[in-house]
This record gives structure tokens, sequence and C-alpha cells, in this order.
């Protein structure tokens, strides 16, 4: 989950919508599919084994047995292998990987000074993306190896023997790995922590000497007043800033390097510097809804396809009608105190011939009221590759020359009954083009607090260990050590490139789904090509459509790790919403469900002496 | 195949209930390679019944289906066909894990765990309430007299201590039947004998044992019945005194006897007349029995050796 990803409503997500199938269906479907799967796999082995009678009778049976079995976990017994499980991780193995880890954070804590152009996205990216991999790694290691150990040393034997259910073996199992994890998470999370504070931690001096005394003089009474100071602190660990003082001997020295310092005049003349400032970052994002116009001014589903890009991006072309349109959700909270919306700008921008790359491309953007036909006059902006922060003042001039209205309120004028804004953004070179997605432009409501959102970020890397332990261990009930590790690894790989996959899968299939194509093949059909309409057609449609509804269910039952992931939020200083959170808990829930339950029936088949 | 004797016999030791705790119904183990190949047949339609409180053993050369039997009536093994039955379940239930107890061949325990942490681990997978837990902890240590190394981790134990705390373990939710799997590999012989006579004493205690081993001397001395397995066929079951005695030969025991009244007798019992002082069956030892079976056996395989054995007419 980068941050630009777009990030939908609770309901969004989780209902089926017209281009969706929605988190519930999917989930509904993926356990009845592992259902059916399960019990079809299960038949065709019992039945080699000992014939179709016997295999339906023993599928049956271990299908109706694990519900109560289920109903009867104890916590004690869990408990008991929980304490094994943990145990054995700890008088192992796992502190070694953990101590390789503090000396990778001491070396490179070394390293981390203000002395680099942006320190805390340097410093964040390597700490968050490093410890990610490592701590995966070692869950991976971790959770993989026991149960397959467990067999071949035939402790399992002894365990078996005694009144614990296969529940409670996997979730024992489960729960001692995800503790181990977790406590390393946390030793992690801590560590780095203090490191980034201490690591950045510097300060400036100022000498009295190179400071200028700005003084004012009354044109009235011919006196002097100081009216501020204006100088540049020292240089220390690569950089200075350079800052003034109003009267009252007070000011922020100007943002370099991801950061500021206080500055403050002193009665002696002396000058105090703090500490660094507003370097660490999470800024809360009032993201709108997209839509976009073409060339024409009419609405279009997306923007032009520039074809090099992932769907995300719509694309408006320079000098038409082509345009973005962002609705927020407005109100007078948003503006600070000077009455200024701040808002982010972040589009692309594509070129069709070179211009001169320095200077971007020049745009144009204007509010307008959603019902009416009000709306502000264009402000020209150039959009280059790079966020920029834009303060836009609440009384904009009216578009329209109209002497009882010449400016428009945002909030009193512009804002309808329920609330919604209008945010047009037109390129306004032609033959160019600008890139936006629902997360390009956006309204920065207040800066949230940097600690939530640093352990927000390690909440996501939590459910990515759950995940990883989770499937480590369900591999490892069918597939010896080694191999289990293996099967981990593939399936977190392939949980970086899940996205893609995924986009595949939603994507449009020119000349149909398998049915149609067969058809469109057989009749020697191009893909472009309609086929004639009539009964026949609709329901290959409508097979084909199902067909691809199931391939988004079957895609979503591999594991996504970019959606678990949140650690670019921290690195850009974006607040992780709060929506993505419960978004990962019930996608991680769901997973779990489905991978504990897969784990119990191995375990419960799986002839453990054989 | 032909005698189905022994069975009742079981009846006349003293303290065996006529409730059968073990059955198996031709039961069948065939080990298979991951193609689903035939790679042993370790068992061949074993039947068998154990009844509560006696001590059942089970007495094979290496390979012949000891352990197999035992991991069946565990649940550790499928059966590939024919049926377990313990307690007259299905081994793989968990309701009868709480009523028994097992020792395996080699202690499958967790070597970083220390004695009092392994024994605190598998009583805490039972149904008992921390107080009985320590209680019987404390005990079991004493009991295996393991108490100058109990917060030892199991990896520096030696083979006999390893064996030790795996009996412990066994005992710890004080279980109706146990399962011992060559119980005494390992120990030195103070250790055999106080595992004989913790065998015994558990029979006391009303509680069954099925004990396996290839130390015959150990079953002698002990098991109530003995089933003799070679390679996966079940050669002999019975009494013990019943199978080590000798029909066709006749021992005859006196004291103080002259060589001229030695003479005499010979002659009496030609002429089959005199007053006998102690006349009964010789007992070949186990060991003999075993190799005169295994011989057969193999002579003969497939076939249960020397079936004319019957010990209920004795
Ligand atoms: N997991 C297994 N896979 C394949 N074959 C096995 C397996 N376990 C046992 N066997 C085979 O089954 C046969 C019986 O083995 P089992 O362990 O039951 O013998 P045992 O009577 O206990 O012998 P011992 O006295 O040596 O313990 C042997 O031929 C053995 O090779
Ligand atoms: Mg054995």
């Amino acid at each position: 989950m980068g941050i630009e990803n777009d990030i939908y409503s609770m309901n969004d997500w989780l209902l089926p919508g017209a281009d969706h199938l929605g988190g519930l269906v999917v989930f509904i479907s993926a356990i009845a599919i592992l259902a059916v799967a399960g019990a079809l796999i299960g038949f065709i082995v019992s039945s080699i084994r000992n014939g179709p009678f016997e295999a339906f009778y023993a599928v049956g049976r271990i299908a109706v047995e694990s519900v109560p079995e289920l109903l009867s976990i104890s916590p004690r017994r869990v408990g008991a292998m929980t304490w094994l499980a943990f145990q054995e991780a700890i008088r192992k193995r796992a502190l070694v990987a953990f101590a390789l880890f503090m000396v990778v954070l001491l070396f490179s804590g070394w390293y981390i000074t203000p002395n680099s152009e942006s320190p805390v996205r340097l410093y964040l990216s390597f700490v968050l993306t490093f410890q990610n991999w490592l701590l995966l790694l070692m869950c991976i290691l971790l959770s993989v190896f026991s149960l397959p150990a467990d067999i071949q040393n035939k402790t399992i034997y002894t365990i078996y023997t005694k009144p614990v259910l296969h529940w409670e073996i996997f979730l024992g199992r489960l729960f001692g790995y995800i503790g181990v994890g977790s406590m390393m998470l946390v030793a992690m999370g801590v560590c780095s922590y203090v490191f980034l504070y201490r690591g950045l931690d510097h300060t400036h001096q100022i000498d009295p000497q190179s400071v200028t005394e700005l003084t004012d003089t009354d044109d009235d009474t011919g006196e002097t007043k100081v009216i501020g100071w204006e100088g540049e602190t020292t240089f220390n660990v690569g950089h200075s800033h350079p800052f003034s003082l109003d009267a009252d001997g007070d000011g922020l020295a100007a943002r370099e390097r991801q950061h500021t310092h206080q500055v403050t005049r002193n009665e002696d003349g002396t000058f105090t510097v703090s500490g660094p400032k507003e370097m660490l970052q999470a800024r809360v994002r009032h993201l709108g809804k997209i839509r976009f116009l073409d060339r024409g001014g009419e609405p279009t589903n997306k923007g032009i396809n520039v074809g090099n890009e992932w769907d995300y991006y719509g694309h408006i072309e320079g000098g038409t009608l082509s345009a973005a349109v962002f609705t927020f959700d407005m109100s007078d909270a948003l503006l600070n105190e000077e009455n200024q919306l701040p808002m982010e700008f972040n589009l692309r921008v594509f070129r069709t011939y070179k211009g001169d790359i320095v200077s971007g491309i020049r745009g144009s953007y204007y509010f307008k009221h959603p019902d009416l036909d009000i709306r502000s006059r264009s402000i020209p902006f150039t959009a280059k590759e790079e966020a920029e922060t834009v303060l836009v003042s609440r009384s904009q001039e009216n578009s329209d020359i109209d002497p009882t209205a010449p400016n428009l309120d945002l909030v009193e004028n512009l804002t309808n009954a329920d609330g919604k804004i209008e945010l047009w953004i037109q390129c306004s070179e032609r033959g160019q083009y600008y890139g936006v997605a629902q997360n390009s432009v956006f309204i920065l409501k207040s800066n949230g607090s940097f600690f939530w959102n640093f352990v927000k970020c390690y909440i996501s890397m939590w459910f990515q260990v759950v995940m990883v332990v989770t499937f480590g261990l369900v591999f490892s009930t069918f597939l010896n050590g080694p191999v289990a590790a293996l099967a981990s690894l593939i399936a977190l790989g392939y949980g970086f490139f899940a996205e893609s996959v995924r986009e595949l899968a939603n994507g449009e299939w020119y000349g149909g789904g398998p049915v149609e194509s067969s058809i469109r093949l057989f009749n020697q059909k191009n893909v472009m090509v309609d086929l004639d309409e009539g009964v026949y057609v609709n329901i290959v449609k409508f097979i084909d459509a199902r067909f691809f509804d199931g391939l988004r269910v079957f895609v979503n039952m591999l594991p996504d790790y970019n959606q678990l992931d949140t650690h670019s939020f921290v690195v850009d200083g974006y607040n992780i919403p709060g929506v993505v959170m419960i978004q990962q808990l019930l996608i991680v829930g769901a997973f779990f469900v489905c991978l504990v339950t897969t784990g119990y029936f191995f375990l419960k088949t799986r002839e453990i002496a054989g | 195949m032909a005698t189905t004797e022994t069975m009742d016999s079981a009846a006349e030791t003293p303290s065996a209930s006529n409730e059968i705790v073990i059955e198996t119904r031709n039961l069948t183990k065939v080990y298979r390679d991951f193609w689903g190949r035939q790679k042993v047949r370790a068992l061949k339609a074993l039947d068998l019944e154990v009844r509560r409180g006696e001590i059942f053993g089970l007495l094979g050369p290496n390979g012949s289906g000891k352990s197999t039997t035992m991991k069946l009536l565990l649940g550790l093994l499928f059966p590939t066909s024919g049926q377990a039955l313990v307690f007259g379940e299905d081994p793989s239930k968990v309701s009868i894990k709480e009523r028994i107890g097992y020792l395996p061949e080699e202690s499958y325990l967790y070597r970083f765990l220390s004695a009092r942490e392994t024994l605190e681990f598998y009583g805490r997978l039972f149904d008992m309430p921390a107080s009985v837990r320590r209680e019987r902890i404390d005990k079991l240590i004493e009991m295996v007299g393991l108490k100058w190394a109990e917060r030892r981790q199991l990896k520096e134990y030696s083979k006999g201590m390893t064996r030790r705390i795996g009996l412990a373990q066994a005992l710890i939710n004080d279980p109706e039947l146990i399962f011992l799997d060559e119980p005494t590999t390992g120990l030195d012989p103070l250790g055999i004998r106080e595992m004989k006579d913790l065998i015994l004493r558990l029979r006391d205690e009303g509680k069954t044992v099925l004990v396996t081993s290839h130390q015959l001397a150990d079953l002698q001395d002990v098991a109530d019945r003995i089933a003799i397995l070679h390679q996966g066929e079940l050669k002999e079951m019975g009494r013990v005194d019943a199978l080590l005695k000798v029909r066709d030969e006749t021992q005859i025991r006196a004291r103080g006897l002259s060589d001229a009244a030695k003479e005499e007798i010979r002659q009496v019992i030609q002429r089959h007349e005199a007053e006998l002082i102690d006349i009964e069956n010789p007992t070949t030892t186990l060991e003999e029995l075993f190799l005169s079976i295994v011989r057969d056996s193999e002579a003969r395989p497939g076939r249960r050796a020397r079936v004319d054995r019957d010990d209920s007419a004795d």
C-alpha cells in the first residue's frame, strides 16, 4: 500500500459495486472454493487409497469432526503449545538473527546524519525496508522448519498421544511464532525510533556578529525602531539555515534538509537555536473523488491512455477541454489560521515533444460549485515532477464579471448544500499531458503525530508477520522444511508483485474471455470486431463474466503484501489513513481464517508417523 | 491359523477382567512411498485382544512390526485395512488420549527443555488443576530418580536418563492404559529391575500395560500374556507360563533319592505305577521358544508356528 494507491471507503471496499466484487464476496467465494477444492482433493486421495465408498465416509467424518473440535479448543493447551514454540525459538536460533539486525542498525546509524539532502527519507526508507525484509525472512525460517523438524525428530508422536486437538497444535505454534515475531518487531521499532531521533538530532550556533539588525525609521517621529534580525546559522553537519526573526526576537529558520530550527534572541544579544523541528511529519491528506472530462469536455471513464503506465493515472490533454475534476468535502475546518486552504499537487507530466524540461508544464486550476454555474477565476501554475504545496486563499476572484459578487468564498459560495466543492485542473500546453490520479491532488488537513504514524506502520508490518508466519506454517504441515521455506519465499515474492497480477485480472481483455475467444478463433474473427447480437452472445458474455469473477477471486486468494506495506507513507511524511488500517486488519483476518482452517485439515489428514 | 485358543485363558490372570481394552481386527499396515507404491508390509492381518488389568507383551525380532502395531493403536498411523480399537473407539479420537500413556521406543522429547519443564509442558496438555500437576511432577521425578538433574536440559542427559524422563512423561496423567515400547533399552541392570517392578506395580494398581521388547527375559518376568510377531505376522499368543510348557515331555524332581531309588523310579515309571513326588511339564526359556519360532517361521513362512500348542488344555 503506497501513497499512490486508491483508498476506498469501507463500503466501497467491502460491498460489491459496478466494477468490483467487494471484499465480502471475494472472501465468501474464497471460502467456498477452498471447501470444494479441499473436499475434492481429499476425496480423490482417499479414493486411491481406500476406494470411493470409504473415501466418501472419511471426508465426511473429517469435515463433521472439525466443528466440535473447533468448539472444544482449550486456551490452556493452546497456551502450552505457544509456550513451547516460544521456548524453541528463543533457545534455538531466533536471537542470532536479531543480533544481526542490531549490528546492521548500529552500522547504519553511524551514517545517519542530517548531512544528506533528505535525511529522514533516506533513513526511514532504508531502515523500514531493511527491517521489513529481515523480519519476514526470519519469520519464514522460524515458522517453516519447526513442524517438519517435529515430525522428523518424532517429538510430535509424544504430542499426538496427548489429548491435543489439531487446531491446538496449529494455533499454538502460530501464536508462538507470531509472538516471537512481534517481540522482534517491537524491539526493532523501538531501536529505529531511538536511532532516528538521536541520529538526526543536531543544532547550530549563531555568531551575534554576523547577524544584521533590521530597523525602521518612523516617518513622523524620526525614531528608529528594531523590527527584526536576519542572518545565517553556523554550518553544521553539512548545512546551515538562513533565518529572520521578528521584533520580539523569535522566528523559524529556513527549511533546509527537511527541517527547520526555532531561533530566539536572548536578552544579552546572543541567540539560541533549538533542535531540529518539523523533521518527522505525518501530514493528513484529505482526499477527494476524481472524474475526467475528455478533450471535448464530455465525461469519460478514464483519461487518455498514454500507454506506458498502469491504469492508475488518467491523463488530461493540454490545450483542450480535457480536465480532471476533484470533488472534495469542504468545510471551514480545513482552512488554516490565515484563511488559506493548504493543498498539495503531485501531477505527473507527459510530454509528446521535448520542451524545456526544467520549467515544467503549464496548467491552471479553478474551483467550481458542483451544482451551479459559478466558478473562480483560473489560477495558472506549473507542474514539475514533484510535490508542490499550494496555499489557496479562501477568497477567490469570480470568473464572471459580476459587480455584486466580485469575489467568491470557497466555503460560502462555492460549496454546495452537501458540503462539496469541485476543483478543476486543466493542462494549457497543446500536445502535452498531465497524469492525474485520485491521490495526486489533496487538501492537507493537519499534521498528525509522527509517532502514531510510525506505530501504524509497524502494525502493518505486524500484519505481514502474521501472514508470513501463517503461510509458512500451513506449508510446513505438508511439505518438508526446505521446500516449505521455498514455497513461503515464492509466496512472499509473489506477494510483492501481486498488484500487477491483479491489475491484469481486473483490466480490459480484448476479445473477451475464454468462451468468446474460442468462438472468435473458430469463426476467425478479429478481436476488435463485435460479435453479432443475439441470445447466444449474451450467454457467452455471461459465462465469460463469471470466468473473470472467478479469476479475480482466485487472484485475491493469493497474498498481496503491497496492501500491507505502509512504509512509503511514513517515508514521505503522510499520515496512514485509519480506513487503510482497518482494511488491512480485515484482509489479514480473512487470510488467517482460511489458512488456519487449511492448516488444520492438512494436519488432521496427515499420517503423522507414515 | 487354526487355533483361536488363547483368548479365554486371560480370565485366569487374577487381576484381569473381561473388559476388552484393546482390540484389533485384521489389522494390516503397508508402508508406501510418496507415489503410493508399496514399500513394506509391516503388519499382516493382526487379531489381538487385550483385557483390562493385564500386562500384555509383544515380542518379536527387529523389524517384526511391534512398534508399527503400537503406532496404529495410538493413531499415529492409519491402518491400510482392518481396524484398531482402543477402549472401543478409533485411536485417533482425542477423548481416549486422556486415558493413555505412551513411552516411545526412543524418547521423542524436546531437548531444549529441562526435565521439570518437560513434565510441566505435557502436564498442561491434560485437564488437571495446577496443584495436582505440580504434585504429580514431584512424585514422578522422584520415582524415576532424576531429582538431582531436574533443571538440566534434556540435551545434556544420558540415554538412560532420557528413558526415565520419557517414562515419567508417559505417566503424567495417571493413565489407565500404558503403552511401553521397549522400555528397558538403555537402562542399567538396576534400572531394568526398577522398570519391571514398576510395570508390576502398575498392574497391581489395576492398569493395563502393553509392552514390547526383544529382551526376552523382560517379558518372561512380567507379562501375563504375550504375542510373538515375526515379519508382521502373529506367530504365537498365549499365557507366558502356558507357552513355555513342553507338553510331550515330563520332568521329575525329587530330593534325597539314592541311586537305587532312582533306578527303581525309572522302573516304576516304566510300569506306570509309582507315586511321583513332583511331575510336571518342563519349561523352556522364552529365548528358546522364540528362536524356535523364528526358525520355524523362516522354514515355513506364512504359517502360524507350532499350532499344536494348546494351553487351555492344561
Ligand atoms: N515409516 C516407515 N516407513 C517405511 N517403512 C517402515 C516405517 N516404519 C517402519 N517400517 C518398516 O516396517 C517394518 C516393521 O517396523 P517396526 O518399527 O514396527 O518394527 P519393530 O518390531 O518395532 O522393530 P524394533 O524391534 O527394531 O523396534 C520394518 O520392516 C520397517 O522397516
Ligand atoms: Mg520398535
